[in-house]
């Protein structure tokens, strides 16, 4: 599909389509350190960071003469890198100290060690991820993270009756086709069959984890997905089919703030 | 549980205080779970990771992880302190000389073990002693540092 059509589809959607100089973000890891006391040290290594005015513990790093990755605040596990709109994902979910919560696709763990970090490192975060290489990544994560309240499990999210767990909350940060930021030559590479197919298996994932959420249990759904088969229709859907009630739904057109994501809030009649 | 109560041991540590958690070892890996967790793992799959991950076995050997080091902080003297430019060396796997080291809480004699700590009182591995504190070359082997969650991930690729 030619890149004038995905553009065209932007268009009508309301976006004016333009490739943005993303700034890099972070997240503050407040069950180990303060925002206000990590800025000040990042400060003095000549990191000079900035608020997120959508997120909580969001920073935007202004100006670094290396990678954050490459610091000693990072190994120390006071944040984590992670782009400023899928920080808006755990927020929204908002869980509880005492909540039992699911992270569907959990790999590499951002939003996994966000909702622990929400939860105060209480309550329990069961986190699943299909894939087996990815539980490394998703480990060290927790690890040096400092979350206490996580439990993985190497499952298909499709499979998540077998636990026999009913859950609060629900994240469900959906695979899906990305979006041009995040990938270079993304539109040679996707085309609408494609995207349809994805939009079905995140069908597929949204009903698996309908059987598993409490009544009146909240489920958040996101992807950073810019199409509509993927995002809003899919919410049509999952109110339609699921008879699930849509609380909100909000996209994150590509900025210089972040680089593409939608989120949505249903909870179970 | 051996393995574990042999390394804490070496940091003169007789007991861990667990809280109210519960001991937790699947695969020779240890973890601290609460009794939630505990609950919740006995109706289902064994799980790849739960918990607070203290470290696995290996044979007689415990390779800890680096919460069970920052556990060990409190209840441990042997403690030794390094300087702001040694850090990132040792972060970055190295062994450490006299010069860079401020400050040790304990007798350090050779063959003990010992948490290394950043200016800012912060655990970012442990080494063992290969001689005195003040001898010429290598005084510190580092067996573990925090360096390690980087090159864990780069080893994988």
């Amino acid at each position: 599909m030619e890149k004038e059509i995905f553009i065209e589809r932007y268009r009508k959607l309301g976006w004016k389509f333009s490739e943005p100089n993303v700034k890099k973000a972070i997240r503050v890891n407040t069950l180990k350190i303060s925002k206000k006391v990590l800025q000040k040290r990042l400060a003095s290594k000549g990191i000079k960071t900035s608020n997120i005015d959508f997120v909580k513990d969001g920073l935007f790093i202004e100006e670094s003469k290396f990678s954050i990755g490459s610091s000693v605040e990072y190994l120390l596990g006071y944040c984590y890198i992670q782009e400023a709109a899928s920080q808006a994902a755990a927020e929204l979910l908002n869980p509880k100290e005492n909540d039992v919560v699911l992270d569907c696709c959990a790999a590499p763990g951002g939003k996994a060690t966000h909702l622990s970090q929400l939860m105060k490192n209480k309550g329990m975060v069961i986190a699943l991820d299909k894939k087996s290489q990815r539980l490394i990544a998703l480990k060290n994560n927790i690890e040096r993270m400092g979350c206490k309240n996580i439990v993985v499990y190497n499952i298909d999210a499709l499979d998540v009756a077998s636990l026999g767990i009913k859950f609060d909350k629900i994240l469900l940060d959906a695979p899906c086709s990305g979006n041009f930021t995040l990938e270079s030559n993304w539109f040679e590479k996707r085309d609408l069959e494609g995207i349809r197919g994805n939009a079905g298996n995140q069908k597929k994932l949204l009903k698996a984890c309908l059987d598993v959420l409490k009544p009146k249990g909240v489920l958040v759904y996101s992807t950073c997905s810019l199409e509509p088969e993927e995002n809003e229709e899919n919410m049509k859907w999952a109110v339609k089919s699921l008879n699930m009630k849509l609380i909100s739904q909000k996209r994150f057109w590509p900025s210089e703030k972040n680089k593409g994501f939608f989120t949505a809030k249903l909870v179970r009649k | 549980m051996r393995p574990l109560e042999h390394f804490l041991i070496q940091f003169n540590v007789r007991k861990l205080d667990l809280g109210n958690n519960i001991l937790f070892v699947e695969d020779n890996k240890f973890f601290l779970i609460t009794r939630e967790m505990q609950n919740t793992i006995k109706k289902t799959k064994k799980p790849f990771y739960a918990g607070n991950y203290l470290g696995k076995a290996r044979g007689k050997k415990f390779f800890p992880s680096v919460s069970l080091l920052n556990m060990t902080k409190s209840r441990t003297s042997h403690k030794i302190w390094i300087d702001s430019k040694t850090e990132w060396l040792f972060v970055c796997g190295r062994d450490l000389f006299a010069s860079g080291i401020r400050k040790s809480s304990y007798n350090a004699q050779k063959n003990t073990i010992a948490l290394v700590l950043n200016p800012n009182n912060e655990v970012i591995g442990f080494g063992k002693v290969t001689k005195s504190l003040k001898e010429k070359g290598v005084v510190v082997q580092n067996i573990l540092d925090i360096g390690d969650f980087l090159r864990r991930e780069r080893k994988k690729k």
